[in-house]
């Protein structure tokens, strides 16, 4: 019964090891392959992570194991050892551990840099050309502005702005720029596929950028719990080329300065 | 510790397992259409009838059913779903069940899928047959079982009749009556939460349309605030619903609207003579039996008689709004915006001959004199509780605040020029459809430059020396 | 508790039946806690509901009799008579302050409050008697004569923010065409209960008439009109589908002709009264070719400032 005890705990951690080392590849780690460059680096830390925490999971449950297996094939009148209160083992597993996590802190921090800080934004999404619309969030729908074809987007609303709801378009190939804000309480914009997400908090306009690699339609959803209504904030995200990003707003321009005089006028 | 954890773990199996069950029972509890208060508000003996006469609620679910079991009354305007069709060829299957052909008729368009098919003409008139295998390309409809009586070729027959109202009630419960409430009535469980309230569609009003003053709301009206939302409440945006899904909840909330609607002007038959509070008063001078036999022989010859027509009423305008002829059209395009084309907005905005600012403010922040003004209920003759005005469903209003930039009813240029020709229909907006469409066209003009201006009244001219007459409260 | 033994661990894991009844309890709550469908909403979001189809017009009313008319008319024949008669009010009568002081402090008061303003809720003639009160039958008699809308538009105005009239009785079919005298927007928002409202603003001195409109059924009593912009002005219109029906004068007086024979009960309406009745079924006998003339009393305590 002992070593059915000591084989037991072996088992697992190879079945861990074995669901992490095939993870990446079934798709069981991530929702989609990252559709940004930030993606790839995100997913790269994940991965770092992953194998980290599989070598410090599987080595401390083999390591149970053969103590267990050691234990279970021991003469039955022989003395244990005591070890408790060892200042060597405490260190090690204090400072081990440290050590880990330091590393992990600081090899993402570019990436967090890059997504969160302005400064360290690519250049190309410094610019104010970048930014292609502000995105209010509210109870519970996401609320679009872009600004008038030709212009630079304000902060605040302008004469000529194009307006939209649960739909945003965006330029495939290059860092866009997103004002994210809400009209009322928290919310968070994400998309999963962009691996993409940031709180939108009362009285800010966060920056927010990505660059979708695919012209394709990917969700955006809210990941903030906020009402009752938190599951209606689903929208999409329209991945174009430039040119389809500018054709849509052309015609969105059209059909927002629609007078109803024109026969069309009755169908829309 | 001797105590293992196998008998906590067997409880705690048990009770956790009961949990889970308790929320799945498959007796789901039945929801219902609720009587709108005019109804309750009417005698018993009229809302219920006699067991020889029916009375308001039993000729309201005749045509109207419950939420389990609609009733698709024909003469409303409604598309309640399924493809019509003539019966073709009839072959026979093996089993000895018929194989039918449908859509025989030039230019019909046959449905990619057919669950049923239900015979409206020939013998087996009125039944429902449950389509086992079906060919959309040759129109040939395998049965699953026989029919009762024989079909026979050009007869009539609906593929999937009824689908389109049922999917939208399914949709509507999902996504809509948690405020809406089951029966329309803006009173779902969320309402309480929101201000303002969510429409009780029960009045047949909806404020915000592209037809004239005297119609009701397009579909294509209900369609863009399904579509897009009304900012500024809390009416979301469902723009990711699939077209028919989004459809059918038109279709659905025209039901319940209709239903509502019906069930009003029922009650307005009866309500002068046989509510709760003219027979207490009646009772002052005629005996009750008197009163019951009147109204028995009031529900069984005229209300049943105008229940018919009422519907056709009801179905006349319905219809008739969706038609071109209700939409209002712009005789002339939008004067192009410019500071002379505002100017005259706000001069006419201001002006004693259209009284804009009386409601929304000499700077339009929604402020006017009428905000302070107490008000009577034009029904009941009593004022109001609070200040300012107050919209049909009897909730406080308040003009909008134009310096927001928040349009209820679209940001449109043509969505504003309707808002201000057909009025809000509902609201204390009028209509102003006697102003110069070129008028309308500088008011639109002005007032969407109002949330751009430096100061307020910005476009530089000082308020009209009437204007200043009224006295205004001071913005904020 | 205490006193009761366990089967320990080792006791479960050795007996199979156990394990299996554990590994079956957790399933089951697995299996259970996802109930494998969403929970039904009062039976709404996944239950499909039955649709039956009504037919447009249901068998009910295809045989439907005749539309039955008066509750009058017992058969007798003769010729028509005439009911004629005053409305005096009874009891303590204290006539209203006026609405509006001249020069008072009111919106527009320029136009408003010009001269004095009345309030028409109960205007009295000599002898208590009491103008705009409507008389009239629910329905039209057996044998009565049928409506000739009038081809002429009914012209309502408006002057120093007052309704003119007060109190009217349209047929329905006629024209209403809304005029003002005033040089400030007036707005005429109806409120009836079977014809379609509306809320239309009339501009400023429009004495063409640009807001109009018709009441295509008859009302079972005098609706209200407002303006939202005074909201002092206040007006009551009856439409009607029979020409049996009469309003008080200043005089309070009214004749209603062309009446067949036979008894008849009449509403009597004032927008002053508690609920707005004064009698619901006033009765009258009208004989051949005669005028029936009737005092109707209308007692002050009815009377609902």
């Amino acid at each position: 019964m002992k070593k059915f005890w000591a084989l037991f705990f072996f088992f697992w951690p190879t079945v861990a090891m074995y669901c992490c080392l095939i993870a990446p590849s079934r798709g069981w780690w991530f929702p989609s392959p990252p559709m940004s460059r930030t993606g790839v680096q995100i997913d790269g830390l994940f991965y770092l992570i992953l194998i980290i925490v599989t070598i410090t999971f599987v080595g401390t449950q083999y390591a149970i194991g053969y103590v267990l297996w050691k234990g279970a094939t021991k003469e039955q009148d022989s003395k244990a050892m005591f070890s408790h209160g060892s200042h060597k083992l405490e260190i090690i597993w204090t400072i081990v551990p440290s050590f880990i996590l330091v590393f992990i802190s600081l090899s993402q921090l570019d990436v967090l840099a890059e997504i969160r800080v302005i400064s360290s934004f690519p250049e190309d999404a410094q610019k104010p050309a970048a930014k292609i619309a502000e995105v209010m969030a509210r109870q519970f729908e996401w609320r679009i502005r872009y600004a008038k074809p030709g212009t630079d987007l304000t902060t605040e609303p302008s004469p000529g702005d194009l307006y939209f709801v649960n739909e945003l378009h965006v330029p495939t190939g290059k860092p866009v720029v997103i004002n994210l804000r809400t009209q009322d309480v928290q919310h968070a914009f994400f998309s999963p596929q962009l691996r993409v997400k940031q709180d939108a908090v009362p009285g800010l306009v966060i920056p927010v950028w990505f660059d979708v690699k695919e012209v394709g339609e990917y969700d955006l959803v809210c990941a903030e719990l906020c009402g009752w209504g938190h599951y209606k904030m689903k929208a999409r995200i329209v991945a174009q080329s430039q040119g389809g990003v500018d054709n849509y707003l052309k015609q969105l321009e059209a059909e927002q300065n629609e007078d109803g005089t024109k026969a069309e006028s009755a169908a829309e | 510790m001797s105590r293992t954890p196998s008998l906590n773990l067997f409880v705690l199996a048990f009770l956790l397992s009961a949990a889970a069950m308790s929320g799945c029972s498959d007796s789901a509890f039945d929801s219902s259409f609720v009587y709108s208060p005019g109804t309750l508000d009417l005698m018993p003996e009229a809302q219920n009838g006699s067991k020889d006469v029916h009375g308001v609620k039993a000729l309201l679910d005749e045509r109207f059913g419950d939420p389990q079991h609609l009733e698709a009354w024909l003469k409303m305007p409604i598309d309640f779903g399924g493809t019509m069709t003539t019966v073709g060829e009839i072959t026979t299957a093996e089993s000895g069940i018929p194989v039918i052909k449908l859509g025989v008729e030039e230019g019909i368009s046959l449905p990619e899928q057919a669950g049923s098919i239900q015979f409206v003409s020939g013998a087996c008139a009125g039944e429902t047959l449950v389509v086992s295998q079906w060919d959309p390309k040759t129109g040939e409809a395998n049965l699953a079982a026989a029919p009762s009586q024989s079909v026979a070729s050009g007869d009539i027959c609906f593929i999937d009749r009824g689908t389109v109202i049922q999917s939208g009630r399914m949709l509507y419960m999902r996504h809509c009556s948690h405020c809406h409430g089951t029966s329309g009535d803006g009173n779902g469980p969320t309402a309480r939460y929101l201000t303002p309230k969510p429409r009780d569609y029960r009045n047949g009003v909806f404020k915000f349309t592209s037809t004239n003053d005297m119609s009701k709301a397009a579909r294509d009206d209900i369609s863009r605030v399904v579509k897009y939302g009304i900012p500024g409440t809390y009416m979301p945006s469902f723009l990711l619903m699939k077209d028919e899904e989004h459809n059918a909840i038109i279709e659905y909330v025209r039901f319940l609207t209709l239903r509502g609607e019906f069930e009003r002007k029922l009650v307005a038959e009866l309500s002068s003579d046989y509510s709760k509070v003219a027979l207490s008063s009646r009772l002052k001078d005629e005996k009750k039996a008197d009163i019951l036999k009147e109204l028995n022989e009031f529900l069984a010859e005229d209300l049943k008689e105008s229940a018919n027509s009422l519907g056709d009423e009801l179905a006349e305008i319905w219809a008739t709004s969706d038609t071109e002829e209700a939409l209002i059209v712009p005789s002339i395009a939008r004067i192009p915006d410019s500071t002379e084309s505002r100017r005259r907005g706000r001069e006419l905005y201001l002006s004693k001959a259209l009284n804009c600012a009386d409601c929304h403010g000499i700077d339009g922040a929604g402020n006017g004199p009428q905000t302070i003004a107490y008000e009577k209920n034009p029904t009941t003759g009593q004022l109001y509780n609070e200040a300012g005005l107050h919209d049909v469903w009897d909730n406080q209003n308040q003009p909008r605040n134009l310096q927001l930039g928040m349009y209820r009813g679209g940001r449109r240029p043509i969505d504003l020029f309707r808002r201000i020709h057909a009025g809000i229909k509902g609201s204390r907006m009028p209509s102003f459809k006697n102003t110069p469409h070129e008028d309308i066209w500088n008011i639109v003009n002005y007032v969407l430059s109002i949330p751009f201006e430096t100061e307020p009244g910005g476009t530089g001219i000082a308020p009209s020396a009437a204007a200043a007459a009224v006295t205004v409260p001071p913005a904020n | 508790m205490n006193q009761l033994t366990f089967p320990t661990t080792e006791v479960v894991l050795k007996d199979p039946m156990k394990s299996v009844s554990l590994l079956a309890m957790l399933g089951l709550i697995l299996f259970n806690s996802g109930c494998g469908r969403v929970p039904d909403f009062g039976g709404g979001a996944s239950v499909v509901p039955e649709v039956t189809f009504v037919a447009a017009e249901s068998e009910a009313t295809a045989d439907a009799p005749e539309k039955s008319t008066g509750a009058a008319a017992t058969g007798a024949s003769g010729a028509p008579g005439t009911f004629s008669g005053k409305v005096v009010m009874t009891g303590a009568v204290t006539p209203l302050p006026a609405l509006i002081g001249k020069g008072a402090e009111v919106k527009d008061k320029e136009v408003c409050a010009a001269h004095e303003v009345a309030n028409e809720k109960l205007v009295l003639g000599p002898g208590n008697a009491v103008q705009n009160v409507f008389i009239y039958l629910n329905k039209a008699p057996k044998g009565g004569k049928s409506l000739e809308a009038p081809t002429e538009p009914f012209l309502f105005d408006q002057k120093n923010c007052q309704f003119i009239p007060h109190c009217a009785i349209v047929p329905v079919g006629q024209l209403v065409k809304v005029l003002s005298n005033d040089p400030i927007a007036h707005n005429t928002h109806t409120y009836p209960s079977k014809n379609p409202a509306t809320n239309s603003l009339v501009g400023a001195n429009d004495r063409e008439g640009k807001v109009s409109f018709t009441y295509k059924k008859a009302e079972p009593t005098p609706f209200n009109i407002s303006c939202d912009f005074h909201g002092w002005m206040s007006a009551r219109q009856l439409a009607i589908d029979h020409p049996y029906a009469a309003l008080t004068d200043e005089n309070g007086a009214f004749t209603i002709s062309d009446l067949p024979v036979g008894k008849h009960f009449f509403v009597v309406w004032h927008e002053g009264a508690d609920g707005g009745f004064v009698e619901r079924k006033f009765q009258v006998e009208i004989k051949s070719g005669e005028t029936t003339e009737m005092q109707i009393d209308y007692p002050a305590d009815r009377f609902k400032p």
